[in-house]
């Protein structure tokens, strides 16, 4: 019974615990794991990221998903890839906050929106990449 | 005259020497902050700080004077030929400090230190915020909250869009998969802490969306010259690392920490106790006005598909409703504002439901895939549409704020008259919230409280004044059925204590498990649980007491007073009391944030009763 008791109560602690110890962070344990949370998925990034040692300020690297939003054009598609769902809801309406983001990378603020949500059908394909979606939306945009 | 002279020569010889001494900047809060340095018993001091790369001199993690008298001298050293490895480019917050101080000739810059100008030039920051990532009941992870900070930069301000910012971490390196070695680890500081950087849209995908958390952005005053330094002291980070403590020096208590060292003159540390609740850093950031420039809110999924259903009629309920039933086709949609809002919500509730699909990984994913699938069908449908939805207001949530909520230290002091006579019980609280404290600024219908104490005072004992329960966690989460969700709702409660059947004054363990479903809104709930009660009781004839049985409840909250009632039948394995009933009632009225007033009964069969009158006290 107080084994029982101890299991309980480390398990009410340790489940407590993922409050503070937050995501993985950047990192190649962030990439391989990332969009997953929860106790193993959390700890094995964290895993990966202390045997790779590259965790701290990976984005100064420019690799690794942590690369910096504003530079490049790599940065554009990796943009896509985490918000390609939010993207494909903002373009369908015509607006949003990941949409205005992917336009300021491309330094394309002033596109039309509205040609975009008119072109949704071609922009996402089922089987469309972060890559071609990219490419999508700048063949409709014309840049 | 003789004496004049002799006080003027030995000014000129002593002056300087003494200037310097008097200064004594190394025991500033500045650089005390700067360096994480924290008084030992002793008197000494001892860095955070776990890296010696951190430090210029060998005793520099527990000598600030040393520590001190290196920097200058490495700082002033000749340059070397990848100045990038030069000590003035890896302590460039230590540069401005010595230069404020005149410790460093002012011909000193940073101008040659190329990765650290990359750096900067990348961030750009204008203003820093820090993040308060609200909780979320839903999952264990989100209970207690976390801190981190906001870079917004100087680029995206004309875009003024999140997106395009930087978050700043403080997080455990976790170096296991056992929950419980990571439980352990956690609490005695086995892992490294560091601080991690990473594009803003990376945290806002992880807690609004992934983890349904309001962020609240709290924007800090700061001048041009404090951000400069700011991100000067983040750049020294990248070579510093911590001891984690999940419970006192965790992720809130570094954040504190680190802008202590930017503006040692708010001293936030101080306002925070041994165990560090993350919203404390919220409160501490209130100590006065002068601190917080502009508050801002990012409401999370589950936020926004509450509210939008809220604001639904009668029409709108039922279209969201076959929606989600799959009873109605996209193309039936029509476009005007009413469907399209309902559309929207629609669109959103997918989104939350498929909130932990991996959408980062290969195409070969199949939840992948499938959810990609539906958003697109959805999204194809809803960019043929092109009236306007209505806008939804957040202001009822954003009057909840974290701020506004009640201290979450609490000491009880009560009269409680039993069948046995009366007595007094006093209780302490470590944190956080039960779910009949005020509930602006926490969780509605919930408990998340670590650490209690009761001591009991009763003059007709042997022991008059003893310690009667020790609860280590009690978690409840009440999350009422929702037509997109059909919510499981639990309580999980484990200490010890003295049981009113037994004479003997042992405190017991015990551990509570309740679980069932609750109907109501976040003022009124009415629920059904299955309730057990595992008991180990020292010293009787039958140690291991397992009660269970049906559980009826209620439970108003109010700003000014809350209700909760619950009746329950128990069967035990026992053959004296093998089913008894147990009522408990409890009203408070807050006062305000910092007290409150109780009352209460509690009936457990024929053989025991006790009311109660008292008062919360938060500190």
């Amino acid at each position: 019974m107080k084994k029982l008791l101890c299991a309980a109560l480390f398990t009410v602690l340790t489940s407590t615990a993922f409050a503070a110890h937050g995501p993985a962070g950047c990192g190649l344990g962030a990439v391989i794991f990332e969009g997953k949370s929860g106790l193993a998925l959390n700890a094995l990034a964290g895993i990966t990221n202390g045997i790779f040692s590259n965790q701290t300020f990976a984005m100064s690297t420019g690799t690794l998903k942590c690369e910096d939003a504003k530079t490049a054009r790599v940065a554009a598609v990796s943009f896509v890839e985490n918000n390609m769902i939010a993207l494909s809801s903002d373009i369908a309406k015509g607006e949003g906050e990941s949409l205005d983001a992917y336009l300021a990378l491309i330094n394309a603020t002033n596109a039309d929106k509205n040609i975009l949500k008119s072109n949704f059908d071609l922009i996402f394909a089922d089987n469309a990449t972060a890559q071609m979606v990219h490419e999508n939306i700048k063949s409709v945009l014309l840049i | 005259m003789l004496k004049q002279v002799i006080i003027i020569i030995s000014l000129l010889i002593l002056g300087p020497y003494t200037y310097g001494q008097q200064s004594n900047i190394e025991f500033s809060s500045q650089f005390l902050s700067l360096m994480r340095y924290q008084k030992t018993l002793f008197g000494g001091y001892q860095s955070a700080v776990k890296s010696k790369e951190y430090f210029l001199a060998k005793d520099g993690m527990t000598n600030p004077t040393s520590e001190l008298n290196a920097s200058i001298r490495e700082i002033t050293s000749p340059p070397i030929k990848d100045m990038n490895k030069h000590p003035k480019c890896l302590f460039p917050a230590r540069v401005k400090f010595l230069k404020k101080y005149k410790k460093i000739p002012s011909s000193i810059n940073l101008k040659d230190c190329e990765v650290y100008q990359a750096f900067v030039k990348k961030l750009s920051v204008d203003s820093v915020s820090l993040i308060f990532s609200s909780y979320f009941i839903e999952k264990p992870a989100s209970t207690f909250g976390h801190t981190f900070l906001r870079l917004r930069s100087k680029t995206s301000i004309k875009q003024n869009n999140d997106l395009l910012d930087y978050g700043v971490d403080f997080s455990a390196q976790v170096d296991t998969v056992n929950p419980i070695v990571y439980g352990y680890k956690g609490i005695t500081g086995g892992f490294k802490g560091e601080f991690t950087l990473m594009p803003y849209y990376v945290k806002v995908k992880e807690y609004n969306d992934m983890e349904s958390r309001d962020l609240w952005d709290y924007e800090l005053n700061l001048s041009d010259n404090e951000v400069d330094y700011f991100q000067a002291h983040l750049y020294e980070m990248n070579r510093a690392y911590f001891d984690y403590y999940y419970l006192s020096e965790n992720c809130s208590y570094h954040i504190l920490a680190f802008l202590d060292a930017i503006k040692p003159e708010w001293k936030l540390l101080e306002e925070l106790g041994i165990a560090v609740p993350p919203v404390d850093t919220v409160y501490a950031l209130y100590k006065n006005d002068e601190i917080i420039r502009n508050v801002k809110f990012r409401p999370a999924s589950y936020t926004k598909i509450n509210l939008n259903i809220k604001n639904m009629d009668k029409y709108q309920s039922s279209l969201f409703q076959n929606l989600i039933n799959k009873r109605y086709q996209l193309s039936e949609i029509k476009n005007n504002e009413s469907d399209i809002f309902v559309l929207d919500t629609y669109n959103l509730y997918v989104d939350f439901e498929n909130a932990e699909v991996d959408t980062t990984t290969t195409l070969a994913n199949k939840e992948k895939l499938e959810y990609r699938k539906q958003k697109f069908q959805i999204n194809k449908a809803r960019s043929k549409l092109t009236a306007r939805p209505k806008q939804i207001s957040y202001q009822e949530v954003y009057d909840k704020a974290p701020h506004k909520g009640h201290l979450t230290g609490r000491f009880d002091i009560r009269n409680n008259v039993d069948t046995n006579g009366d007595y007094l019980q006093i209780g302490w609280r470590g944190a956080l919230h039960d779910k009949l404290d005020t509930p602006n600024g926490f969780l509605p219908m919930s408990t998340t409280e670590l650490f209690s104490l009761e001591f009991t005072y009763n003059k007709y004992q042997d022991q008059q004044f003893r310690l009667s329960e020790v609860r280590l966690a009690n978690i409840e989460a009440y999350r009422p059925v929702r037509s997109f969700a059909n919510n499981i709702s639990f309580q999980l409660e484990v200490g010890y204590k003295e049981r009113e059947m037994f004479s003997n004054r042992n405190l017991s363990p015990y551990l509570d498990l309740n679980i069932g479903q609750v109907y109501g809104s976040d003022s009124f709930i009415f629920g059904l649980l299955a309730a057990t009660q595992n008991a180990y009781i020292y010293n009787s004839n039958l140690d291991y007491i397992l009660s269970y049985g049906p559980k009826l409840f209620f439970v108003y909250s109010h700003d000014k007073y809350s209700i909760h009632s619950s009746y329950q039948y128990l069967f035990r394995n026992q053959s004296k009391f093998n089913k008894t009933q147990e009522v408990e009632f409890e009203s408070r009225y807050h006062l305000n944030k910092k007290m409150s007033f109780k009352i209460g009964y509690e009936y457990l069969d024929k053989f025991y009763q006790q009311g109660y009158a008292g008062l919360n006290l938060f500190y």
